[in-house]
């Protein structure tokens, strides 16, 4: 439980360093470099700010390089790994890329330009088999396409529609005595493919009488004969293949050097972020200023270090009272695993505790309370395990794969308290389903019971979450609100448990009787203490009072709040019931081979439906208990991230 | 008729339609959630495909209504049997929480989670928000779905 405190660290040092000095900063990448106004009177002075020509031009670098990348992840055919981390390599590898940036660049350059080169041929290609297509009709055409007359004679290219017959036209032109002559080359479903010869002295009325049949010329941009122009294509579509398969085979050859390209982005990546530094520094004609935030317990060894590799002058504070700094959680494994779900609400701020520890424990047993079934846990935390032990993973991978894992363990322990192993499967295959394993008891037979259970888990959950508040106050040292925020909700809140205790199902009745009229006779005196307390920060005695009255209305929300935790017994109860629905169903073929086989089936599909859908509801209702109903009695929220000057890079990690 | 009907333990009967009731409404109701969501949804995917999994998420959302009117409909089916008229019509009535809550609150669900793909579309990180609003509607279908277990416990 613990957010890492912070001390302010101020280093002046000599222009000549300061690049040297950023990148060991960046090296050891544990100073958040804080912004830096420029006071009038300095303006002279110092200056901020970077060049942005050379922003735009590493970026252009970064970009050429992003895109070779992407392509040649397409053929790199090494094996990826399921979980995708950054690959580890030598800081002498490093440096070598870093020297031959320039060659890295070309390289991805010619890449980019073999990849455009088989999109060109691609089109190309496709060009070439659309002309095919259009001359295929006329490929038993014997003469020059593009002729259009001899000396003396018209020559048009067209289609006819199939249905009308050559005889028909054959014979009213030999009865109207045209000059014209219509030789049919070929036809498809739709048209016959003709060409038309028509003496030049009276082209007219053919023409006329053509239309009227419904013929339409067609014009090709074509030269030679169709049939050698379709030969040509083919081949000439050959040699393209051919340089495809070349550049492809060029592109294959390159992908062995993804591994370069990609530790040259981060090299780019790296270089950026020194350059942008610049933004929040002061620097001078001979000297520069850094101002920024660095933990507490790395303070020392870092400026001892900053002394002896440079001439400057650094100071170290305490950050003040009402000063924030950026926040860094520290956690064990527990709070760890669940600080990825705090985080989605909000990073807790640098005054406050840090809920994580607490949270992880009931966020895990509502999820078990949810998913409910000792074999899903155990497939959970199998599952876990492997991929914990034998994949690297990265931070935010590791920390949800942990997250499951710990509430898979709640899932297995409330599965087992229940007695549901994939919902009655064992009584099921022993054939005695009224058999009960439950180590506590089965919900689905007695939900009233489980439901008293959830409401008074609600209860403490949202005790914690006042105890908290209190504690935050303790910490910001406002004694008197620890108290009077704290202890009288506790009074009101259980005096009005106790009063309703006999509506509540499943509370036996030698407990209502003797709560009841404890909480009856104490409510008043609880109420009083509210109405006292709560309004003491409003002006005035009415004031006081008013908002006294109105804080009455935080019982509500509480009842509301209560209330909402039912959903730890109806999703419980949901996972259960349709768990033993599959079991009924795979049962139903008998102990046969066929039913055995079936039951197999339907209980893989069955159990991994429910499983998914249960264990996505289960996340998302955990998540929503700890978001609505507990952090709001509470959490403040708003802290900034501790984001250091240090190696931010995508593909690798720089190893000492 | 009354006689025959009393006689002739039509309880069952009663009982069976409730459960029909309860799942057919709290079903479709989903449907209609789900598909809502689903249909702006894949207009989000079609943009950034990275998005799948919060869209998937947050449309997967109003479908617990579904899982609450089976629920309810399996465990009415586990009480037939020889029921009288009172037990058919007390199970009848116990049905239409989750049924009818279902229904609504499935629709109603569907519509804030396709306005949280919105949230998604713009900015991924705001997921969990949407999910936090959108649940805010699944509270009453659960309390549905309580009620009417609660309800069939005492039959």
């Amino acid at each position: 439980m613990a957010i890492v405190d912070m001390q302010k660290i101020s280093i002046t040092g000599l222009f000549k360093d300061k690049k040297a000095m950023l990148t060991f900063l960046m090296k050891q990448g544990v100073v958040d470099i804080q912004d830096i106004p420029i006071e009038s009177e300095y303006e002279d002075v110092f200056s901020k700010g970077f060049d942005k020509s050379m922003e735009s031009g590493i970026e252009s670098d970064m970009s050429l390089l992003s895109k070779a990348i992407s392509i040649l992840e397409e053929y790199d055919k090494t094996k990826k790994p399921l979980f995708k981390v950054r690959r580890e390599i030598d800081r002498k590898y490093y440096d070598e890329i870093a020297k031959n940036d320039n060659k890295l660049i070309r390289l991805s350059e010619d890449i980019i330009k073999s990849e455009n080169s088989i999109k060109d041929f691609r089109s190309e290609i496709n060009k070439l088999e659309n002309d095919t297509l259009s001359l295929i009709p006329w490929a038993d055409l014997n003469m020059h396409i593009s002729m259009s007359h001899t000396d003396k004679v018209k020559i048009l290219l067209g289609i006819i529609p199939e249905f009308i017959k050559p005889q028909t036209y054959t014979q009213a032109i030999d009865e109207q005595g045209f000059l014209c002559q219509i030789q049919q080359v070929s036809k498809d479903r739709n048209n016959a493919y003709v060409v038309v010869y028509i003496h030049e002295s009276d082209a007219d009325k053919p023409l006329h009488y053509l239309k009227s049949i419904g013929f339409s010329n067609l014009e090709y941009n074509f030269e030679g004969i169709p049939h050698y122009i379709i030969e040509d294509n083919k081949r000439d579509i050959e040699k393209l293949r051919i340089k495809i398969d070349k550049a492809k085979e060029e592109l294959k050859e390159y992908a062995s050097k993804i591994n370069d390209l990609q530790a040259a982005y981060d090299y780019f990546a790296i270089k950026k972020g020194l350059l942008i530094v610049d933004d929040k520094i002061l620097s001078g004609k001979y000297s520069f200023i850094i101002d920024g935030w660095i933990p507490k317990e790395k303070a020392q060894v870092t400026v001892k270090k900053l002394d002896e590799l440079f001439l400057c002058d650094v100071t170290l504070r305490e950050p003040y009272d009402d000063e924030q700094f950026p926040v860094l959680l520290k956690n064990g494994f527990l709070g760890e695993a669940v600080s990825g779900v705090t985080e989605m609400f909000s990073l807790p701020n640098c005054r406050e505790a840090d809920p994580n520890p607490i949270t992880a424990v009931f966020f895990a047993l509502f999820f078990g309370m949810m998913l409910s079934d000792a074999g899903y846990g155990l497939v959970m935390v199998i599952a876990c395990s492997v991929v914990l032990v034998k994949f690297k993973l990265e931070f935010s991978t590791r920390r949800f794969i942990r997250l499951m894992l710990i509430s898979g363990i709640a899932t297995m322990v409330v599965g087992a308290l229940y007695g549901s192993w994939f919902g009655n499967f064992i009584p099921t295959i022993l054939s005695d389903t009224s058999m009960d394993i439950a180590l506590w008891f089965d919900p689905i037979k007695d939900p009233n019971r489980l439901l008293m259970w959830s409401l008074i888990l609600g209860i403490i959950h949202i005790f914690v979450g006042y105890g908290i508040k209190g504690y935050n106050d303790i910490k910001k040292k406002k004694y008197l609100d620890a108290v009077l925020d704290v202890l009288p909700w506790y009074f009101f809140f259980t005096t009005a448990c106790f009063m309703v205790s006999s509506y509540i199902p499943s509370v036996p009745a030698g407990i209502y009787e003797v709560l009841t009229p404890i909480g009856s006779k104490l409510f008043p005196f609880a109420a009083a203490s509210i109405l006292l307390t709560q309004g003491r920060h409003k002006k005035g005695i009415i004031g006081k009072l008013f908002g006294g009255v109105a804080s009455f209305y935080d019982l509500i929300s509480f009842m509301g709040d209560v209330l909402s935790y039912s959903r730890l017994l109806a999703m419980g109860l949901a996972t259960g019931v349709i768990a033993t629905i599959i079991n009924q169903m795979g049962s139903s073929g008998g102990f046969t081979i066929i039913g055995v086989i079936s039951f197999a089936l339907i209980f893989v599909v069955g159990h991994g439906f429910n499983f998914a859908i249960n264990a996505l509801g289960a996340y998302v209702h955990s998540s929503r208990l700890q978001y609505i109903e507990f952090f709001n009695k509470f959490f403040e929220g708003g802290g900034t991230a501790y984001s250091p000057l240090f190696e931010e890079t995508k593909y690798i990690k720089i190893k000492e | 008729m009354l006689k025959y009907v009393l006689e002739n333990n039509l309880g069952d009967v009663l009982a069976i339609l409730g459960a029909a009731v309860c799942f057919l409404l709290a079903a479709s109701g989903s449907a209609k959630g789900v598909a809502m969501a689903g249909q702006v949804g894949s207009g989000v995917v079609a943009e950034d495909s990275s998005k799948f999994v919060p869209v998937m998420i947050l449309e997967a959302l109003p479908s617990t209504q579904g899982i609450y009117g089976f629920v309810v409909a399996f465990m009415i089916i586990g009480k037939l049997g020889g029921l009288n008229l009172s037990d058919g019509m007390s199970l009848m009535a116990a049905a239409l929480p989750a049924g009818i809550v279902g229904l609504i609150s499935a629709i109603f669900q569907g519509k804030v989670a396709a306005a949280s793909i919105g949230i998604v579309a713009k900015r991924s990180n705001d997921m969990v928000k949407g999910i936090v609003l959108t649940l805010m509607v699944e509270l009453f279908a659960i309390f549905g779905l309580l009620v009417s277990i609660l309800m069939i416990g005492k039959v």
